[in-house]
């Protein structure tokens, strides 16, 4: 603060005065004989604390005008940027940008957001112009501006804090390009939003920076601290191997936003609207950590599932995640013949084919399909999800090609030899895919040979931890050690990674042995499906063990490589071939959405966090819920919260500066000076004069004796003095 | 001098406008004066009646040697012909009663020794005896009931030479009082009655199961009620009570309420013990504070 005559500051001593006569006037009491002067003290002591009290404030109020009195001559000012700057007192255009994104459902935040708007709105003066624009959305509420500050105060009250992610900067851009189009001299921007580090995932690029007045008006309590918050960012999913009534492996990945760490917080997963499980987790400090659940899911379909953080930060949106499993109920093989004959048991799987599926009537879940190698190459083998290449000679490396794209995708492979294995080809085509590169056969005893049963070897015990085996551990399981080979291809001893050995022979060659390849599987067994090196197809084992095999190998239902769809982000779906006119979603908060397909894909931004349901043509809107055909299950899809909306750590007061251009023709201190400012003079003394007013107005009542005061209220309220009575 | 002092206090305005008024006892009297009175005595006889113990005042005549010469003090024999009304002036002599504000005439002192002397003057005229008394906590100067004509003078001069000094002690005056008068006596107390407390009024009582016939004259100054000083004022007590710094407006309201409280408490002790209470202020003339007093006896 400054003062014009700062040489009235002198004045300030008088407020001694008061005291001083104060004083005086004890000294100066006219002296008077009483005689009921025991009576006089009586009163005293009953109105001692009040006459006191009274007494000081009078004293008070008197120093304080005196003093008051020197500081408005003083003419104390100060300056200050605000309010009717040179440029402010031109008609101006502002864009307000409310930040409406998801982190904005942060507790409290959205009634503060709702207090700055209404303050800065009444700033605004008749002829201003404003728009109003949101960071979720950027072409709305408002996008022309208008005089009519009315509009823009209805617009704002229909808003309110979306689960959509935002990208604070965009908006203010945005904001700059509507302000190119206004043609009020003097323009600004007014951005309320929470400034959290989420809300600005992009650098800011040179000609992105705007030119503009840029005000931040901040709706956190407390603009410095980072506020305490959890969030899940991640569910993973797993099949831990295929079919009907499986385990699954469900991974909840928890992220701690806050600076401290968090211990025992609980997760619980939650499927078809029953509450399965929980677990408890402790994540460090700005750590994320996992808890993995296991269930199993029972008949097939779209399972609708989430799992929840208990615990009660105040932002609660990123504390459940949601997803949704499809649960297949079928598994189709195909079966690549490499030695078909028309004997129907000496067809090289004609024991494979019945042991899948056993006949018309039964249940099975498994649906093979027959081809040769060379129909292989007409075959769409995303239909599929376990390919059988059965005593195959020769792969072709387009067919090898493809082979691997499938398992790579997280298809399964299933080898098996036989004489017409071409060894030196296999290596060449299938070093992608083979476990180990085959050597050649090894053949240990004829069918008919006396002393077969001496030269051959049998199988050993599988890895009971395998899931192909985990059934042989049942009563009656011990047969497959009974089984006689014959023959076998021997493997070269290469060490792979990937592989592992499932089952061997008596004599420690490998049996049945497994890679993995990207998403999926290939498992090879070195003897035949036939009964031309084995006995296996005769035995009981057979059966369990070719089934549990390609129900190992079948595409596995998983999360990985899928879409996570972010609410606010535009999503692709492709329904060609599913849908003849439209396509209609059905999402959280009986939200429904028509749209029809361009080139075989619709597209849409969820806007709420949650379920999504795909229906073709027609819906259960019109009474088809009961026509599941009418349900596309392969698309139904879960959309939750951007992570970006968690990340609520402050951006401080300048969070908008690497975005605003920085004032031109800024030298030196020299020239700073010369610059004239924008500064104006802010008078203090009017109202230290009006204060000055009230207070001798209240040192006059105060000061009044009691009985003027009594006197003058009887007459204006027309009473009569009362008369003493003695 | 004695001709001065009846002049001072007997303003013959005052005596003319009381001179047909008769005192009348409220109870039963046994003496009165001839053609006035009358005695539930039969007979002009003069007998002994009772001993008193000498007081100045009485006659040395009537002290009997006798009694003397056994005792060593002095009793004066008291006869059925004396048995006349017998009246007791008390005046209150303390500091307080030299108070007089600038509205009022005179003192609350002089005010009461008019009114003393006018009763005085009048009781006498029609033969009763009249004693007084004047007190305050230090002195008490007593002046035995006596009818004689030059009575008046002493009584005169004892209300002239009162101390207005000095706490009240009312308690002590009520005390001589009753040592002192006979029964069937009428006491006038004339006092500001400042110091009334509990003892005090019990006293009034005691006087009152005495068979004395007591009237109470309360006598205010009005700035004792009103307190009409306005600012800074510094009270000085006038019976060593000290001294007060205060505003006036600031305790006028609770002064004055506290005042009525006790100007109430007065009255209701006095009406309590069948004693007859008057107040007035020292602006109200003298003869009509008579006056009323005497139309209430008629």
């Amino acid at each position: 603060m400054s003062f014009l005559q700062p040489l009235f500051l002198a004045g300030l001593l008088a407020a001694a005065i008061p005291i001083a006569i104060h004083l005086i006037n004890r000294r100066k009491a006219t002296r008077q004989e009483f005689p009921a002067l025991r009576l006089l003290m009586e009163s005293n002591k009953k109105e001692a604390r009040s006459v006191k009290v009274r007494q000081w404030l009078l004293l008070g109020l008197r120093v304080l005008v005196i003093a008051a009195l020197a500081l408005a001559l003083a003419k104390p000012y100060f300056l200050s940027d605000e309010g009717v700057t040179a440029s402010e007192r031109l008609p101006t255009a502002v864009v307000f940008v409310v930040d409406d994104s998801a982190s904005m459902q942060h507790a409290g935040w959205w009634e503060n957001t709702v207090e700055q708007f209404d303050e800065q709105l009444g700033k605004l003066r008749p002829w201003d112009e404003a728009t109003l624009i949101t960071a979720s959305t950027i072409d709305g509420p408002v996008t022309r501006f208008t005089s009519d500050h009315g509009e823009i105060r209805e617009a704002f009250s229909d808003l309110q804090a979306t689960d959509a992610s935002a990208d604070l900067s965009q908006a203010v851009v945005a904001a700059g390009d509507l302000l190119s189009s206004s043609q009020l001299p003097s323009k600004r921007i007014v951005v309320i939003s929470d400034f959290a580090r989420g809300g600005f995932p992009d650098s800011p690029t040179p000609e992105a920076k705007i030119p503009y007045d840029v005000r931040q008006v901040s709706v956190r309590d407390d603009a410095e601290s980072v506020p305490e918050n959890l969030g899940i960012t991640a569910v993973d999913y797993e099949q831990e191997h295929s079919g009907q009534g499986g385990s699954w492996k469900i991974t909840a990945t928890v992220r701690n936003f806050g600076p401290e760490d968090q211990k025992g917080v609980e997760l619980r997963l939650n499927v078809d609207g029953e509450d399965i499980g929980g677990g408890l987790v402790d994540v460090p400090a700005r750590k994320t950590s996992t808890h993995t659940f296991r269930h199993r899911f029972e008949g097939a379909g779209v399972r609708e599932a989430y799992v929840e953080l208990v615990n009660d930060d105040p932002l609660e949106i990123d504390n459940r995640y949601y997803f949704a499993v499809d649960l297949k109920e079928r598994i189709r093989v195909l079966l690549v013949n490499g030695e078909p004959s028309s004997v129907a048991y000496s067809d090289e799987l004609y024991f494979a084919v019945r042991a899948l599926n056993p006949g018309t009537t039964s249940q099975s879940a498994i649906i093979p399909e027959m081809t040769t190698p060379e129909g292989l190459a007409g075959r769409d083998l995303n239909d599929f999800d376990v390919v059988v290449l059965a005593n195959v000679a020769t792969v072709s490396q387009p067919n090898a090609g493809k082979l691997e794209q499938f398992v790579d995708g997280g298809g399964g492979l299933l080898v098996t030899m036989g004489d017409q294995i071409d060894a030196t080809s296999w290596n060449q085509t299938m070093e992608g895919l083979l476990p180990k590169p085959l050597r050649g056969l090894k053949r240990l005893a004829e069918r008919d040979d006396p002393d077969a049963p001496v030269k051959i070897t049998r199988l050993g015990t599988g890895n009971r931890d395998h899931p192909i085996f985990r059934i042989f551990d049942l009563p009656g399981g011990s047969s497959l050690q009974s089984v006689k080979v014959y023959s076998y291809m021997l493997l070269e001893p290469t060490q792979q990674t990937e592989t592992r050995e499932i089952l061997a022979y008596k004599d420690n060659a490998p049996a049945l042995i497994e890679r993995k390849v990207g998403d999926g599987r290939v498992v090879m067994l070195t003897t035949t499906v036939d009964r031309e090196w084995t006995d296996l197809p005769v035995r009981t084992a057979f059966l369990p063990l070719m089934r549990r095999s390609v129900q190992y190998l079948a595409r596995r239902a998983t999360s990985a490589g899928k879409d996570r769809p972010v609410v606010g982000e535009r999503l692709t779906l492709d329904v060609s071939g599913l849908v003849d006119e439209r396509a209609i979603i059905h999402g959280p908060e009986d939200s429904r959405l028509v749209l029809e397909p361009t080139d075989g894909t619709v597209g849409f931004a969820p806007e709420h966090v949650g379920f999504y349901e795909v229906w073709a043509d027609s819906d259960e809107a019109q009474g088809d819920a009961d026509n599941p055909r009418n349900r596309l299950d392969a698309l139904s899809f879960a959309a939750n919260v951007d992570s970006d909306e968690s990340k609520l750590d402050p951006l401080g007061q300048n969070a908008l500066d690497p975005w605003t251009k920085p004032d031109e023709g800024k030298g030196g201190e020299a020239a700073q000076a010369a610059i004239p400012t924008n500064e104006r003079r802010v008078n203090v003394w009017p109202p230290i004069l009006f204060a000055i007013t009230m207070m001798l107005l209240l040192e006059t009542l105060l000061g009044a004796r009691r009985s003027v005061l009594a006197k003058v209220w009887r007459r204006i309220t027309f009473q009569k003095d009362p008369k003493v009575e003695v | 001098m004695t001709e001065t002092l009846r002049q001072q206090y007997l303003d013959p305005a005052v005596l003319d406008e009381l001179g047909t008024m008769q005192v009348r006892a409220r109870m039963l009297v046994e003496g009165i004066l001839a053609g006035l009175h009358r005695s539930p005595h039969h007979g002009g006889s003069v007998e002994f009646a009772e001993y008193v113990e000498y007081s100045p005042g009485h006659e040395i005549r009537h002290i009997d040697w006798k009694v003397y010469a056994k005792t060593d003090k002095y009793y004066v024999k008291q006869y059925e012909d004396e048995t006349n009304l017998r009246a007791y002036m008390v005046v209150d002599g303390s500091g307080s009663m030299r108070f007089k504000s600038e509205e009022a005439p005179i003192s609350k002192l002089d005010y009461a020794s008019y009114l003393s002397a006018a009763f005085a003057h009048l009781l006498l005229r029609q033969g009763d005896a009249v004693g007084a008394l004047s007190f305050n906590a230090d002195q008490r100067q007593f002046l035995p009931a006596s009818a004689r004509k030059n009575h008046l003078d002493d009584i005169f001069y004892l209300l002239d030479n009162q101390p207005a000094a000095g706490k009240t002690g009312l308690d002590h005056a009520l005390r001589t009082i009753a040592e002192r008068a006979n029964r069937r006596s009428v006491v006038f107390i004339v006092s500001d009655f400042l110091d009334a407390d509990g003892e005090a009024m019990q006293l009034l009582k005691v006087l009152r199961h005495r068979r004395l016939d007591v009237a109470a004259f309360h006598v205010v100054d009005p700035a004792e009620i009103t307190l009409p000083y306005e600012g800074m004022m510094l009270f000085e007590g006038m019976e060593g009570e000290g001294e007060l710094l205060v505003d006036v407006d600031d305790l006028r309201d609770a002064y004055t309420e506290r005042m009525r409280e006790h100007m109430a408490f007065v009255k209701q002790q006095c009406e309590q013990a069948d004693i007859e209470y008057l107040r007035f202020p020292t602006t109200q003339p003298i003869e009509q504070t008579c006056l009323t007093f005497l139309r209430g006896r008629i």
